[in-house]
């Protein structure tokens, strides 16, 4: 099993995983007597993490302005594919690098066919 | 005023009479009432014009007619009116009377009157008078403000109903927005009774949220607009709680848009909230849960995707293990050198290549193709007629030749048809490699302990079927195999000619021809072509009709083995020539052999000397038996018998030992057969089946030359070991023909 399939793969959980947590988001935005914080799916690429992750509204779309930003469980990073460029105590938020960002800019449902959107504030 | 009729004297008759009649006819004329005078038959004999408006009718229109006649509505009450005046003989005051006249067609109409009987001066009444004002407006206004009272009072009452009644909390405050009215639940809500919160102000009442509601019901004072919100307000007894309550406040102005005061309903919603609360705390559970479990299938259709690509690698592994392993057996099941090259070609066709060929160093240092091997074999004929007429140079710079020189795999994927164009040198070879398909090729070294022996080059067609890094795996497992089969048989095929060089340096070149008699001898060596093996036989000429026949086998295999067997054959051809008695030359070749290895090297030798002088009766033998199996003699009869005669131990084994000798005369048509324990020895399970099967064939071969009966006896113990005897077979016949021949 070559490592690209690993990291292709890894790349594609973390946006199956981002679209779970926008549809998420979605729906707890229609939910009423909000709390401050929500409860997110952990977008890590680990096969054995089920965490969630603590962000609120606004800071999860603080995230989602990059289509190669995910939220993740302090720690929860694969430095192979990806490196931190946020963090606090409830998250941290990760950035792919190389080759993975073709699959995350691909699959962004935010940003079809645009080849994904990058922050103001970009990692060069 | 007229009075049509009737004089007003005889209305009111007396002194005085006119200036009361002229009082009656100003008042008449004048008064704003309605005025009339009706005799005792109720005939009208005056009215005045105001009475006369009233119903609707000219003054003329009444006189000398009765009510009823022109006022179809009212005329029959008045009638009767007038009637109980006239019987009771007393005034009516205020009479209502209600309803149409013609003046007013469909409208009700009210007046109040007031009839008078009137007298003549004997106290007889003569008529009736009577005044009418009309109240229709006056009547409609007491109507309307009684209604108003009555509708008041009503709404009074169901405000009052409706306050105590409703479940919200209802607040009726003032422009200054102190508490007018509140009913019971807004009380019970506020913890006040009702009378605590009449003239109260809002601070007075609720406490800290005062400030918040006052803003918010200025506001709505200010903009006349109905203002609706929640607030949660801290219970005085448990600060840490609070109740929730849901307000709408509203603007309260009269009919003139006179703000009078705001309005409000407050509803307790405390308890909907904490409902709410926690069907929004489910919600958003069961949202998570939801987001959790489609995350888990993303995470399982990984682990499944991975499972089944590490199956199928594992399935591929397997293949390719597979097909290592029958290449493995393929090429341990030769040892020929340009067979075992195709084996390695043929093993990856078609499972791992579309076709694959093996390029050798020749000696010459020159590259040759010796293998190509594709499934389709109208391809693989066009693949040999590529590599054999565009042969590889050893310089050229890609496939087979820089993968030998350099001793690296050269992988070359999706070869564009512009660089399959460039590597053609001319049309001829274009077509060929279009034919070919080739799109992508492997190239990997055959390496050899010492050297590099050649490439095996795989080609494969399709786009998709580019080669892998376990493919490249796979390729050097395959070649490190062939090149070690390669290299063995080309190391097998090297020994196995100085074996059979040496093998064949072991026996005669030929039987000599002896008078009187046919020679036949047989050999085969067991096993592995490349070694030598240790049966041998000679015969040849010992003097003038002599000669020496002698089948041997010496211990062991191999190069020590030739040797013995060399020593032993010469010797015995040299001591032939020097001493005629076998048991001499026996026992010289003992102490030969005793001299050169005294502990290893021994044999057997039946050695048998042919005088053939009188050969017309038949040959004289006199032979010598070295620990060798004994000969069997045949009869013209076919019968068989064992030579046991002229038996001695083994030669070599140890020193000074004796050998016998026996005599024998072979007359015509018998045959003496000497061999080697390979003929008797086929079957470890049965030791007695070779000689039984030995002398079963040859009384089978009574009759049958000396030739004859060596091949049979060979044939027969191969096929007694299934083709593969286990030992050397080394066979002589000697058979007595009776005939004398010249030559000698």
């Amino acid at each position: 099993m070559s490592l690209d399939w690993r990291a292709a793969r890894v790349a594609k959980n973390e946006a199956q995983f981002r679209d779970i947590n926008e549809e998420l988001e979605d729906g707890l935005r229609h939910v009423r007597h909000a709390p401050p914080l929500q409860q997110f799916i952990c977008e890590c690429g680990s096969r054995s993490c089920e965490q969630l992750v603590s962000l609120t509204f606004e800071e999860f779309e603080a995230v989602r302005r990059d289509s190669r930003r995910f939220a993740v469980v302090p720690g929860h990073v694969l430095p192979d594919t990806e490196r931190v460029v946020e963090t606090n105590d409830r998250y941290e938020v990760v950035e792919k690098t190389g080759e993975s960002v073709k699959v995350t800019d691909a699959s962004d449902s935010r940003s079809p066919g645009e080849g994904g959107r990058r922050s103001a504030d970009p990692t060069p | 005023m007229t009075d049509a009729g009737l004089s007003p004297q005889t209305a009111v008759p007396g002194a005085g009479a006119s200036h009361a009649s002229a009082l009656l006819d100003a008042l008449f004329a004048e008064a704003p009432v309605g005025l009339g005078f009706w005799d005792r038959e109720l005939r009208y004999r005056r009215v005045n014009a105001e009475l006369a408006t009233m119903n609707g009718l000219p003054v003329e229109a009444h006189i000398g007619r009765r009510p009823s006649e022109i006022l179809p509505e009212l005329g029959p009450r008045l009638e009767a009116t007038f009637r109980r005046v006239l019987d009771e003989g007393a005034p009516l005051h205020d009479v209502d009377i209600v309803g149409e006249t013609p003046a007013a067609p469909g409208v009700v109409r009210h007046w109040r009157a007031s009839y008078f009987p009137v007298r003549d001066d004997a106290g007889e009444i003569v008529g009736i008078t009577g005044l009418r004002i009309e109240v229709t407006g006056e009547r409609r206004e007491s109507r309307r403000a009684d209604e108003a009272l009555r509708r008041s009072a009503f709404v009074d009452a169901e405000l009052r109903a409706l306050y105590s009644a409703l479940p919200v909390g209802v607040a009726f405050l003032s422009p200054e927005l102190r508490y007018q009215r509140v009913n019971e639940t807004l009380a019970r809500m506020n913890g006040k009774p009702i009378a605590e919160h009449v003239g109260a102000t809002l601070e007075e009442v609720v406490g800290e949220p005062a400030a918040m509601l006052t803003d918010a019901l200025e506001r709505v004072m200010e903009t006349r607009e109905a203002l609706e919100f929640e607030i949660s307000v801290p219970l005085a007894d448990d600060p840490a709680a609070a109740r929730a309550f849901e307000a709408t406040y509203f603007p309260v102005v009269d009919d003139g848009g006179r703000l009078l005061g705001v309005g409000g309903v407050v509803r307790d919603v405390t308890e909907r909230h904490v409902l709410e609360a926690q069907q929004s705390r489910l919600l958003r559970e069961a949202l998570t849960a939801r987001a959790q479990a489609e995350a888990a299938r993303v995470r399982a259709d990984d682990a499944r995707e991975e499972a089944q690509r590490a199956h199928a690698a594992a399935q591929k592994a397997h293949e390719r293990a597979r097909l290592l392993a029958r290449a493995g057996r393929e090429l341990a099941s030769s040892m020929d050198y340009e067979a075992t090259l195709r084996t390695v070609a043929r093993s990856a066709v078609p499972a791992f290549a579309d076709w694959a060929s093996v390029t050798v160093v020749e000696r010459t240092g020159d590259l040759r193709v010796l293998a190509v091997a594709h499934d389709d074999p109208e391809l693989e004929r066009l693949a040999w007629e590529l590599v054999e007429r565009y042969p590889q140079r050893r310089d050229a710079p890609a496939g087979a030749a820089r993968v030998i020189r350099s001793g690296e795999p050269e992988i070359v994927c999706d070869l564009s048809p512009e660089a399959v164009d460039a590597a053609a040198s001319d049309a001829e070879h274009l077509r060929l490699l279009a034919n070919l398909d080739v799109r992508h090729y492997a190239s990997v070294p055959l390496v050899a302990p010492q050297e590099i022996l050649g490439a095996v080059t795989f080609v494969r067609s399709d786009p998709e079927r580019c080669f892998s890094a376990e493919d490249v795996q796979f390729m050097n497992s395959l070649a490190s195999r062939a090149a070690l089969h390669i290299h063995n048989a080309r190391l097998y095929t090297e020994r196995s000619h100085i074996a059979v060089t040496l093998q064949e340096s072991l026996l005669p070149r030929g039987l000599p021809v002896i008078a009187g008699a046919e020679v036949g001898a047989s050999f085969r060596a067991a096993g592995d072509q490349n070694i030598v093996g240790g049966d041998f036989y000679d015969v040849f000429a010992s003097g003038d009709g002599v000669w020496t026949a002698i089948v041997g086998d010496v211990a062991g295999k191999g190069a020590e083995a030739a040797a013995v067997t060399s020593l032993a054959r010469h010797t015995l051809r040299t001591a032939s020539l020097l001493q005629d008695d076998p048991a001499e030359n026996l026992a010289l070749l003992n102490r030969v052999l005793r001299t050169e290895s005294p502990t290893l090297n021994f044999c057997t030798v039946m050695y048998a000397r042919i005088c053939a002088d009188d050969a017309d009766e038949g040959l004289d033998l006199r032979f010598s038996n070295g620990g060798h199996p004994s000969p069997l003699l045949v009869r013209a009869d076919g019968s068989v018998e064992t030579v046991d005669s002229g038996r001695g131990p083994l030669v070599g084994a140890i020193g000074d030992v004796e050998f016998s000798v026996g005599t024998l005369r072979l007359r015509p048509g018998e045959l003496l057969l000497m061999y080697t324990d390979g003929v008797t020895e086929v079957r470890a399970s049965d030791a007695s089946l070779g000689e039984r099967e030995l002398r079963r064939t040859l009384a089978a071969q009574a009759g049958a030359s000396a030739a004859e009966v060596a091949g049979a006896v060979e044939r027969r113990a191969v096929e007694l070991q299934d083709g593969s005897p286990r030992d050397d077979i080394a066979i002589v016949a000697i058979k007595a023909t009776g005939e004398r021949s010249t030559a000698r």
